[in-house]
C-alpha cells in the first residue's frame, strides 16, 4: 500500500482546514528503516541513522546525494554540526564488560574525510563545545549555555526534574528546552523569563526566528497511542498540528531556515519547508 | 560479547585492562513506568479497597516503589542512578521518547524500565529487549542482561511462579500482533536496556504481594544483583536477606476479588495480616523485627543481614508461635515461610448438620450429608470418624475453609432406605497445641430416602435401528424429570461407522422444553447426515436430573440415514404447498380440548422437504387427554379410488399424537390413520386406501390429530409437504399370510424374513419408482435397513417355478 501517498493526501486535507498556506509534506527517498534525523543549521544537509542505531549518513537536501559517514554503532545519536554546517561531530558507542564507552569523531562534508578525535571513554563529552560557537545543551539537571566563549550552567525553572533538547535560537538570544513533566519552554538565553509554549513535547527544535516544532505524544506506558508534529508561532503563541490525526510521528528535526524533517514509526521520512507558511 | 573481542578491545584502548570494575563505575537509568491513577496505570481491585481507590493496587505505585528502592540501593553502593520519575501523579506521564532521550543523553550503562504484567491465571517474570527474539539483536548485551534479571527475579520464592522456563523475548516479536514499533521506551534507546515485567499483577495473590514494600524492595535488590553480575563488578552484596510469607497452615485464603481467581500451592492458604516476626541471632539477640502489613500477603523481608545463623520467630495473638532456624549467606536471599497454627481453644463441635428431618419425613435420594463445625476440621481425622449404614460409596468436599463438610454418594442413595450416620469422637480440629481437639461426643442421626433415585428414559428418537432423514437431523430423548443441563453436551457422543464424531450444535440444541415436569434434550446435529451411512449414539449415566439423580442406565443406539425426499419415487404429487395459502384451515366445530390458543396452519419456509415451503400445523391442548384438532383441506385435488396409495411427507414433533387424513366422496368421509407422530424430522407415510367405496371418487378433505392419552407435552407442531397419489397396481398384492407369501416383520425393518410355499430361489425388490434396489439369490432374508422408508415391491421366485409379487412398506 502506498502509505506515503495516503499520508500526503491526508496532510493536504489538514492543510486546507487549518491554513491554505501550509505546504504538503514530501516523502523522502531514503533507505527503509532510516531514523534519527538531524538537520544542519543551514538546512541543506540531513544526517540520519538506521533503526538498529548503527551508522551515520548524510543526505544533501539540495541534490539528494547520500554519503555514508560511518558504520559504527550509535554514530547517529545526536550528532552536532559546526556552525558553518560543513563538519559533523559525533560519538560511537560500545559496551565493554557491561560498561558503555564512547569515542569522538568528526567528518568534513566538504572534503569527505573523517577523523577520530578522542579515544573511547566514559566521559560525557560536550560535542557542541568541540563544534565551537554559541550553543545550549541539556545536561540532565542543568542546561549548559555558552555565548561568546563563556559557559554557564543554568536551571531556568524553579522546579524541574531534568532538561532535554536544549538549543539556542539562530540569533542566540533565546533558549528552547523541554522539561519532561511540564513541557516545552522558550526563555531568554540566560534562562530568565521561561514561557511554557507546549504542555509537553519531544525533539523540540528551532524552525525559524519565531517558530519551533516539537512532537507531542501520548502513551499508555508501553506504546505511543498518538503523536503529532506541532508548530508553535512564538509571536502569537498559536500551535498548529502539521500531521494528520492517526499518523504516528516518531522523531523530528528542524533548522532555523525553516526546513523540517520528521519520521513515522516505520522509518519513512518526510520534509516540510515552513518558509512559505504564514502563521 | 565474545571474550576475545573484549580483550582485544581493551588492549587497543589501553585502558582498565587490569582494573576491576566497581559499582561506582556504573551509571544506571531507572524508569518505573509512568505515573498517575488512570486506567493506563493499571489498577487491580483488591480487598478491602474500593475499585480505583488510590490506596489500593496500582501498577504505577508498585513500579515506583521498586524504582525508588533500586535507586537507593544503587546509590548506597556508590553507583550513579537516575530516575525518570520520583512521584506518582498524572503529571508523571512523561513521554516514552523523552525517557529514552534522557537515558541516551546521560550515557548510562544500563536502562531498566520497571513494570509488571497483566495475566490473571499465570505468574512469571518476562524480560523484553529491543528487536526480534530470533536473529541478531541490536545489543546482544541487552539479551544477556535480560536473561540474568529473569533468572534472579525467578529465583524469588515469595511469588508462586507458574512458569519455570526462561521467558526473555524481543519486543518486536512479543508485540508483533498488537501494534507497530515495539516498546516506545526502547525504540529510540541507544544504550543497553530492557523492559522488565517482574510478575503478573492481575494474578490476585501477586497483586496483594506487590502492595508490600518488602516485596518491592526485594525485586529492586534482585535488579541490582543482576547488574552486578552483568557488569561483573568486584562489588557484591556483603549481606544477605531472609524472606518469606506468614500464613495459616490450614485455613484457606479469603477476602479475594474475584472470588474465583486462580491461586496455586501456598497461595491457597490464608496469608496473615499483622503477624509479628523477629530475626534472632545465635546469642538470642533480636536483630530485626517485622510486622506483616494489612494487605493480605503475609510477606516479610529482613533486609541486609550479616551472614550467619539465625532464628526466625513468628506469631500473632490468635496463632501459636513458630520458630525456624535460618542461615544467611552474603549476596543471597534465604527463604523461610512461616505457616502458623491457629489457636482453637475449644474442642471441635458440630454446630449444624443435615438431613435433619422430622420423623416420617423422607429426603431425596440425591441429598447430601452436610456438617458445619465451630472451627476448621482436620480432614483426615474427620473422614476416619465418619461412617454410614448401610455403607455407600461417596466422596467428601470441604468449604468455608474446612468449616463445612459435605458427603455425597457417588451415584445416589438407595430408594426407600433408612441410613444411619455416625461421626465418632475421632473427629478433631488441627490445633495440635490444644490438649482436647476432638469432638466431645459422637453424633448419630438417621434419615430415610424417597422412592425415586434414578432418572428414567421415557422415549427416544430414533429408536435403536431406526432411520433419520439426512437433512437437519434432530435426536431427542425424553425423561421422567427435568434434567440438569450443565453437562448435556459432555455426556453424549454421536459417531459414524468410521468412528468420526459428529458435531452437535450447542446453540440450537434444546433441553427441558416439555410440560408437566418432564425433561428432554433435543440434540441438533451440526452437519447433514450421509445417505446410507449408519451411526451410533451413546448417552452416559453422567447425565443427571435436577435433583442430581443419575440416568438409570447408559443409552446406546444405532440408526441409519435416509433421504426421505427420494421415498415417493414417481408417485404423482397432488399438493406441494408452494402456494401462498396452504389450503388448510382449522375446523372449530369438530375440534375440542383446546383453550384460547387456536390451532393454526400456515405456510412455512423454515422446515420444508421440497421446494421453498411446507404447511405447518400447530396445536395446544389444555388438558392431558381427550382433545382433538381437525383441519379442513381445500387445496389442490385429484381423485382417489379404492386401493390407491396416499402418500404424505410429514415432519413429526415426537409428541405421539395420532394423525389422520380425511377422504370424502359426497357425504361419505373416511378418516384414514397415518400413524402416530412418534418421530422427529421428515418421514414419508403411505397408506393403502382399501377402505374407500369401490367405484366412487374421493378427495382429500382434511386432517385430524387425536391427542394421545397422558402426553408429556400438550402443544406442538408438525409439517406437511408433498402429498402424493399412486394408483392401485393390478396383480400386485399386499402381504397376505393366507396366500402363503409373507414377510416378517411388517412393516419391514432390519433383517426381514420372507416366507413362501416353496423354497425361495430369487428375491427382486423395487422401490416405488420401479427402480431395482436388490436382487438376492437363494435366500429368504434381506436387510431392510439399507432401504429408505416408503413403499416397496418384491417379486418372489420359488424353486418350483412359481412367481408371486407383493408390496410392502419399509419403516
Amino acid at each position: 500500500m502506498n502509505i506515503r501517498f495516503l499520508f500526503t493526501s491526508a496532510l493536504v486535507a489538514i492543510g486546507m482546514a487549518a491554513t491554505a498556506q501550509i505546504p504538503v509534506a514530501t516523502p523522502m527517498e531514503l533507505p527503509q528503516g532510516s531514523h534519527h534525523p538531524v538537520i544542519s543549521p543551514d538546512g541543506k544537509t540531513l544526517l540520519f541513522s538506521t533503526d538498529v542505531h548503527t551508522g551515520l549518513s548524510a543526505l544533501s537536501l539540495e541534490n539528494g546525494n547520500i554519503c555514508k559517514l560511518d558504520d559504527a554503532a550509535a554514530a547517529g545519536f545526536q550528532p552536532v554540526f559546526s556552525t558553518d554546517s560543513k563538519t559533523v561531530f559525533y560519538r560511537t558507542a560500545q559496551t565493554i564488560d557491561g560498561l558503555l564507552y564512547r569515542d569522538v569523531r568528526s567528518y568534513n562534508l566538504v572534503e569527505n574525510s573523517g577523523k577520530k578525535l578522542a579515544a573511547p571513554s566514559r566521559d560525557n563529552v560536550n560535542l557542541s563545545q568541540i563544534a565551537g560557537g554559541d550553543f545550549a545543551v541539556a545536561d540532565y539537571l542543568t542546561i549548559k549555555v555558552s555565548k561568546n566563549g563563556k559557559t554557564a550552567n543554568i536551571s531556568p525553572l524553579a522546579e524541574s526534574h531534568s532538561y532535554l533538547w536544549a538549543s539556542l535560537s539562530k540569533d542566540g538570544s533565546r533558549l528552547l528546552f523541554t522539561e519532561p513533566f511540564s513541557g516545552v519552554y522558550v526563555a531568554n538565553a540566560d534562562g530568565s523569563n521561561p514561557v511554557n509554549v507546549l504542555p509537553k513535547g519531544d525533539f523540540a527544535s528551532w524552525a525559524g526566528e519565531n517558530a519551533i516544532i516539537a512532537v507531542v505524544s501520548h502513551d499508555d506506558g508501553y506504546v505511543i497511542l498518538d503523536s503529532t508534529l506541532m508548530l508553535v508561532n512564538l509571536a502569537t503563541g498559536i500551535s498548529t498540528p502539521l500531521t494528520p490525526e492517526g499518523f504516528l510521528v516518531s522523531e523530528a528535526t528542524a533548522s532555523p531556515t525553516g526546513m523540517v524533517v520528521f519520521t513515522d514509526i516505520e522509518g519513512n521520512m518526510y520534509k516540510l519547508n515552513l518558509n512559505d507558511i504564514k502563521f | 560479547m565474545k571474550r576475545i573481542f573484549i580483550i582485544l578491545a581493551m588492549a587497543a584502548l589501553g585502558l582498565f585492562a587490569t582494573e576491576a570494575k566497581k559499582m561506582s563505575d556504573l551509571k544506571v537509568y531507572i524508569n518505573p513506568g509512568h505515573g498517575g491513577y488512570t486506567s493506563n496505570d493499571r489498577p487491580i481491585h483488591l480487598y478491602p479497597y474500593e475499585r480505583n481507590d488510590t490506596a489500593g493496587y496500582w501498577e504505577s505505585t508498585s513500579n515506583l516503589y521498586k524504582g525508588l528502592h533500586m535507586y537507593h540501593i544503587l546509590d548506597s553502593l556508590g553507583a550513579k542512578p537516575y530516575l525518570s520519575r520520583i512521584k506518582n501523579t498524572e503529571a508523571d506521564d512523561r513521554s516514552l521518547s523523552g525517557i529514552a532521550a534522557e537515558a541516551n543523553q546521560l550515557g548510562v550503562d544500563i536502562m531498566i524500565s520497571i513494570h509488571s504484567n497483566a495475566g490473571e491465571n499465570i505468574n512469571t517474570p518476562l524480560m523484553l529487549y529491543r528487536e526480534q527474539t530470533l536473529g541478531t539483536p541490536r545489543y546482544p548485551e541487552s539479551v544477556e542482561l535480560s536473561k540474568i534479571i529473569w533468572r534472579n527475579l525467578h529465583s524469588s520464592k515469595l511469588p508462586i511462579w507458574t512458569r519455570q522456563t526462561e521467558y526473555v523475548c524481543g519486543d518486536l516479536t512479543f508485540y508483533q500482533n498488537m501494534w507497530q514499533g515495539g516498546l516506545g521506551v526502547l525504540r529510540t534507546l541507544y544504550v543497553n536496556g530492557l523492559l522488565s515485567e517482574g510478575s503478573m499483577h492481575e494474578h490476585r495473590p501477586e497483586a496483594h504481594r506487590l502492595m508490600n514494600d518488602d516485596v518491592c524492595w526485594l525485586e529492586a535488590w534482585h535488579f541490582v544483583k543482576s547488574i552486578m553480575e552483568f557488569a561483573n563488578t568486584e562489588d557484591r552484596f556483603v549481606t544477605g536477606n531472609v524472606a518469606g510469607i506468614v500464613y495459616d497452615n490450614h485455613n484457606l485464603r479469603e477476602f479475594v476479588m474475584p472470588s474465583v481467581f486462580s491461586k496455586f500451592e501456598r497461595d491457597c492458604l490464608a496469608p496473615l495480616n499483622g503477624a509479628s516476626l523477629e530475626l534472632v541471632d545465635a546469642q538470642g539477640k533480636v536483630i530485626q523485627t517485622r510486622t506483616t502489613d494489612n494487605d493480605y500477603n503475609g510477606a516479610f523481608v529482613f533486609r541486609n543481614v550479616a551472614p550467619g545463623d539465625y532464628k526466625v520467630r513468628a506469631w500473632r495473638d490468635d496463632y501459636h508461635v513458630l520458630e525456624y532456624p535460618v542461615s544467611v549467606v552474603a549476596n543471597e536471599v534465604s527463604y523461610q515461610d512461616m505457616p502458623l497454627t491457629l489457636k482453637r481453644p475449644e474442642p471441635l463441635a458440630i454446630v449444624k448438620y443435615s438431613p435433619n428431618v422430622a420423623e416420617g419425613e423422607s429426603v431425596s435420594c440425591s441429598t447430601s450429608i452436610d456438617f458445619e463445625f465451630n472451627t476448621d476440621v482436620d480432614t483426615e481425622a474427620f473422614e476416619k470418624a465418619f461412617s454410614i449404614e448401610p455403607p455407600i460409596d461417596g466422596y467428601f468436599t470441604y468449604s468455608n475453609s474446612y468449616r463445612k463438610v459435605t458427603f455425597k454418594p457417588t451415584l445416589s442413595f438407595e430408594r426407600d432406605t433408612k441410613y444411619t450416620v455416625t461421626v465418632s469422637t475421632e473427629a478433631k480440629h488441627t490445633d495440635n497445641f490444644n490438649a482436647t481437639p476432638n469432638l466431645a461426643e459422637p453424633l448419630v442421626f438417621s434419615f430415610t430416602t424417597l422412592a425415586r433415585n434414578r432418572l428414567e428414559l421415557i422415549s427416544q428418537f430414533p429408536v435403536d435401528g431406526g432411520q433419520v432423514h439426512v437433512s437437519a437431523p434432530n435426536l431427542e430423548f425424553r425423561f421422567d424429570n427435568a434434567i440438569a443441563p450443565n453437562n448435556i453436551y459432555d455426556v453424549v457422543s454421536v459417531k459414524d461407522s468410521q468412528g468420526n464424531s459428529l458435531r452437535i450444535n450447542n446453540r440450537t440444541s434444546k433441553y427441558n422444553k416439555l410440560s408437566n415436569g418432564y425433561g428432554n434434550i433435543v440434540y441438533v446435529i451440526q452437519d447433514n447426515l450421509k445417505e446410507g451411512e449408519s451411526y451410533t449414539l451413546e448417552l452416559s449415566t453422567d447425565l443427571r436430573d435436577r435433583e442430581n439423580l443419575p440416568l438409570s442406565k447408559p443409552i446406546s443406539l444405532s440408526f441409519n440415514a435416509v433421504d426421505v425426499s427420494k421415498s415417493a419415487g414417481e408417485a404423482t404429487v397432488i399438493e406441494d404447498f408452494e402456494n401462498s395459502q396452504t389450503g388448510i384451515t382449522y375446523n372449530a366445530e369438530q375440534t375440542n380440548g383446546i383453550g384460547t390458543t387456536l390451532p393454526n396452519a400456515i405456510r412455512t419456509t423454515s422446515d420444508k422437504l421440497f421446494g421453498k415451503s411446507s404447511a405447518k400445523l400447530s396445536y395446544k391442548f389444555i388438558e392431558t387427554h381427550g382433545g382433538q384438532v381437525v383441519w379442513n383441506y381445500s387445496g389442490a385435488q385429484t381423485h382417489f379410488e379404492t386401493n390407491d396409495i396416499l402418500g404424505i411427507h410429514v415432519s413429526g414433533d415426537f409428541n405421539e399424537h395420532e394423525i389422520f387424513a380425511a377422504l370424502t366422496s359426497g357425504t361419505d368421509t373416511k378418516w384414514v390413520s397415518l400413524g402416530k407422530l412418534d418421530f422427529l424430522g421428515w418421514k414419508y407415510i403411505t397408506v393403502k386406501l382399501d377402505m374407500l367405496e369401490a367405484g366412487y371418487p374421493y378427495q382429500l378433505s382434511g386432517f385430524k390429530l387425536i391427542q394421545e392419552t397422558g402426553p408429556i407435552t400438550q402443544q406442538g407442531a408438525f409439517c406437511l409437504d408433498n402429498i402424493t397419489r399412486m394408483p392401485d397396481n393390478s396383480g400386485i398384492t399386499d402381504v397376505d399370510a393366507s396366500s402363503g407369501y409373507s414377510i416378517n416383520p411388517l412393516p419391514a425393518s432390519g433383517i426381514v424374513k420372507v416366507s413362501a410355499p416353496a423354497k425361495i430361489s430369487k428375491l427382486e425388490i423395487y422401490n416405488a419408482a420401479g427402480a431395482t434396489v436388490a436382487i438376492l439369490m437363494d435366500t429368504d432374508t434381506f436387510d431392510a435397513s439399507q432401504f429408505g422408508q416408503g413403499l416397496y415391491f418384491m417379486r418372489i421366485s420359488t424353486v418350483d417355478g412359481n412367481e408371486h409379487s407383493l408390496r410392502f412398506p419399509v419403516k
